[in-house]
């Protein structure tokens, strides 16, 4: 009994046991606290490692389907078997496939397998389409244009630390072979291109036209049909007077008759002139070449409405078939015949061979952009020139606008330099000087000056566009947003309108005109070019 | 009876004397204190993972906004990355910052160059020009974008641009994001004033590497 109270009344210790509770009692809620921060961080830490994760594979993404493009792009005598062989493609009864050893070589040009170690990351490139009875290797399409999906492809990135990341895709390749000549420079290097005549008319005095750019002139009857060039029989370029006309530019192409009046001079200095016509050298005319002329081939299939002793293609002189005065005839190795695949397949390449078709100016400028050229007012809807989305419709008023397009005005104050100039009106170009600017007109051209009328070309596929004029300002050009600014006055100035002609212009314009040229003035197809466009379907990532 | 009393008082056992209780607080702060260090760590554990997150957030928002970018390709460059006020729809979107755009030139430099300008003179891809903020070239590039301020911290970031094919039509570009955290160091006077340290580019935080390549 006395030892029981003894405990009971007996408190020692209890300091220690106190501090013992309050100590664990901390302990418990710290470890808690750290657990929480802890798994705070590895979340955090876990994030940062699954975004480089999934930017590191698309990367390789990226990277394989720019290589392949690339491949394309630069084997332009066989683009696709040079894609299978970088693709390890394989056809095995009927079915085709991709190699992914050789998908993984295109960015590790190192790898054996289709497993790869990159720094502390292992990289696998798979296909989704594991059966082997099943192509994963898909070519559609013919001739020029195909399309190449290689399906399923699919890459993971897996670090040390476990964290993964995969995306599989199918990769396809749009792939347009053309011909054309990559460096022609595109519209800016021509002086002139118009679907109507030009007339040099010395008016009284000597006239001097140098063209330092290409030119070309095609009255819109040179469309064909059935194998036929339809004989133009359409006066391109007439030379009148004393009127002296220098081509010093790489090329020139006429589709339709140049014809020599008077006293008049054509010079052809080192270019290549390619005429799908007459040339027709009045007595006292000269013509002069230094380069080369193409014609088309004398075998060609002449109409049946052909009358025998009318030239058809070639030179006329007072007596049928002679050639006079002339530094150029038809045994000069400098004149050469187009064999009747290379004249038509201009006119298919350039699409001109619908009978309904109205001319190359229509191909180079856009519909929206036609409108500019109408000498109309109207409204421009949304998705503008250059297929932007536009907020809010833009009111154009188009060259000739109020017939008000002086374009020799501009070309006399030297405005038109550097200047893509659009010739909406039956312009007479006057004392023009020395200009570096680039016409495109849909009307006729009549040049007449007693001074030097030079044109040079712009140089280059990107440039100033000068349009209706204004009474007072110099229609500019936007760097930024590639707007022409529409402007016409008639007497109550009119504020300028921009409207956007951006980057479709340019492309589809630059394509036409190096198409043109190296289609017409190399006597043969030209350079031929790859484009191509690569697209993802069926993204899907983890 | 004094004796009683006295013994009485003796075998009086209830409450803690001054030396339990010296003793029980030396006991509590020699085993709690290490504890109590946990919190402190959690603390930095929290601050170094907002940070992290933070710098993330912000490598991600950059490198979706160049991988949205178009490269004009031959000849052509983009600007990015522009200052604050000038341009400021060519800026990264949602994050602030001041852009000190520097040439690295061909090596990956050290501090001191990332206060160099660029110059003209640097070609690169095709004979293209390098201009003041913008993306080309197939040599090393580096953009040093700083005063980027978001979620309450303050980064710096360096862009690397390396191309890794030279083909003139289709070319990729690696891009390398390195985010550093500020410098929160202060420099301390001989006379014991205090300076926030003012270099750039203290803790890298955060390396994402990506690609882009022209569309």
């Amino acid at each position: 009994m006395k030892k029981t109270n003894k405990l009971i009344h007996n408190n020692r210790g209890a300091a220690l046991i106190t501090i013992m509770i309050a100590v664990a009692f901390v302990s418990i809620l710290a470890s808690a606290i750290l657990y929480l921060s802890f798994s705070n961080y590895q979340m955090k830490v876990a994030n940062y490692q699954s975004k480089v994760n999934f930017y590191g594979t698309e990367k390789d993404m990226t990277t394989v389907s720019t290589t392949l493009r690339n491949t394309l792009a630069s084997n332009i005598s066989d683009p696709l078997t040079a894609l299978k062989n970088d693709v390890g493609y394989t056809s095995v009864a009927g079915i085709e496939r991709y190699d992914t050893t050789k998908l993984a070589q295109l960015v590790y040009p190192s790898a054996s397998s289709s497993t790869v170690a990159s720094g502390d990351t292992t990289v696998v490139f798979s296909t989704t389409i594991t059966d082997t009875n099943v192509s994963n290797f898909v070519i559609e399409g013919g001739g020029n244009d195909h399309k190449v999906t290689l399906k399923g492809v699919q890459i993971q990135h897996t670090d040390t630390q476990g964290f993964e990341h995969q995306i599989t895709t199918d990769i396809v390749f749009n792939v347009h072979k053309s011909s054309g000549t990559p460096d022609a420079g595109g519209v800016g290097e021509f002086s002139v291109m118009t679907d109507n005549k030009i007339t040099v008319d010395a008016n009284g005095s000597n006239t001097r036209v140098v063209m330092y750019g290409n030119v070309f002139i095609g009255p819109g009857t040179y469309k064909y049909e059935s194998g036929v060039i339809n004989p133009s029989g359409v006066d391109a370029l007439v030379l009148k007077g004393d009127s002296i006309f220098t081509q010093k530019g790489d090329h020139m192409i006429i589709f339709g008759n140049i014809v020599l009046e008077d006293t008049s001079v054509f010079n052809v200095s080192g270019g290549k002139l390619t005429v799908l016509g007459d040339i027709i050298v009045g007595p006292n005319a000269t013509f002069v070449s230094s380069g080369e002329v193409f014609f088309p081939s004398n075998a060609k299939v002449i109409p049946s409405s052909h009358v025998p002793g009318d030239l058809t293609y070639g030179f006329k002189g007072t007596t049928a078939n002679v050639v006079p005065k002339t530094l150029v005839d038809a045994t000069n190795p400098t004149v050469q015949y187009l064999t009747d695949a290379n004249y038509t397949s201009i006119l298919t390449t350039l699409g001109l061979n619908d009978a309904t078709d109205d001319g190359l100016i229509s191909k180079i400028l856009t519909s929206d952009f036609k409108k500019l050229m109408s000498g109309e007012e109207g409204v421009i809807a949304n998705n503008g020139i250059d297929g932007a989305a536009k907020s809010a419709k833009t009111t154009y008023y188009g060259v000739d606008y109020y017939n008000l397009w002086f374009c020799e005005e501009e070309m006399n104050g030297n405005k038109a330099s550097n200047a893509l100039v659009l010739n909406g009106a039956a312009a007479s170009l006057q004392d023009g000087g020395n200009l570096h600017s680039t016409i495109i007109s849909v009307k006729d051209i009549t040049i007449t000056n007693s001074k030097n009328m030079i044109l040079s070309q712009v140089g280059g596929d990107v440039f100033n566009i000068l349009t209706a004029k204004s009474t007072t300002d110099y229609p500019g050009y936007s760097t930024d947003t590639h707007t022409v600014q529409i402007k016409a006055g008639n007497g109550d100035y009119k504020d300028g309108k921009d409207v956007k002609v951006g980057d479709a212009f340019q492309t589809t314009a630059n394509q036409t005109a190096n198409s043109l040229i190296g289609y017409a003035s190399n006597g043969n197809n030209g350079v031929e070019q790859i484009d191509t466009s690569v697209g993802y379907t069926n993204w899907n990532k983890r | 009876m004094k004796k009683k009393i006295f013994a009485k008082r003796i075998s009086n056992k209830k409450g803690f004397s001054l030396l339990e209780v010296l003793l029980a607080i030396v006991i509590l702060g020699l085993i709690a204190a290490p504890i109590l260090q946990i919190f402190i760590t959690s603390a930095q554990i929290n601050h170094n993972s907002r940070k992290i997150m933070g710098a993330t957030d912000v490598a991600n928002m950059t490198m979706e906004y160049i991988t949205s970018l178009k490269f004009d390709g031959e000849g052509g460059v983009k600007e990015v990355f522009t200052e604050n006020g000038a341009s400021p729809e060519k800026r990264i979107p949602a994050i602030g910052y001041y852009s000190n755009a520097t040439d690295l030139g061909t090596s990956w430099g050290n501090i001191g160059d990332f206060r160099n300008d660029i110059t003209t003179n640097h070609y690169g891809h095709s004979g293209s020009n390098i201009y003041y903020n913008s993306v080309t070239g197939d040599q090393y590039l580096g953009v040093a974008i700083n005063d980027i301020q978001y979620n309450n911290f303050s980064y710096e970031m360096i862009i690397w641009f390396e191309a890794t094919n030279n083909s003139e039509t289709y070319y990729t570009y690696d891009v390398i994001l390195e985010v550093y955290g500020e410098d929160e160091r202060v420099s301390v006077a001989d006379d014991g004033t205090e300076t926030p340290y003012t270099a750039n580019f203290g803790e890298k935080l955060i390396v994402v590497n990506g690609a882009v390549a022209n569309q």
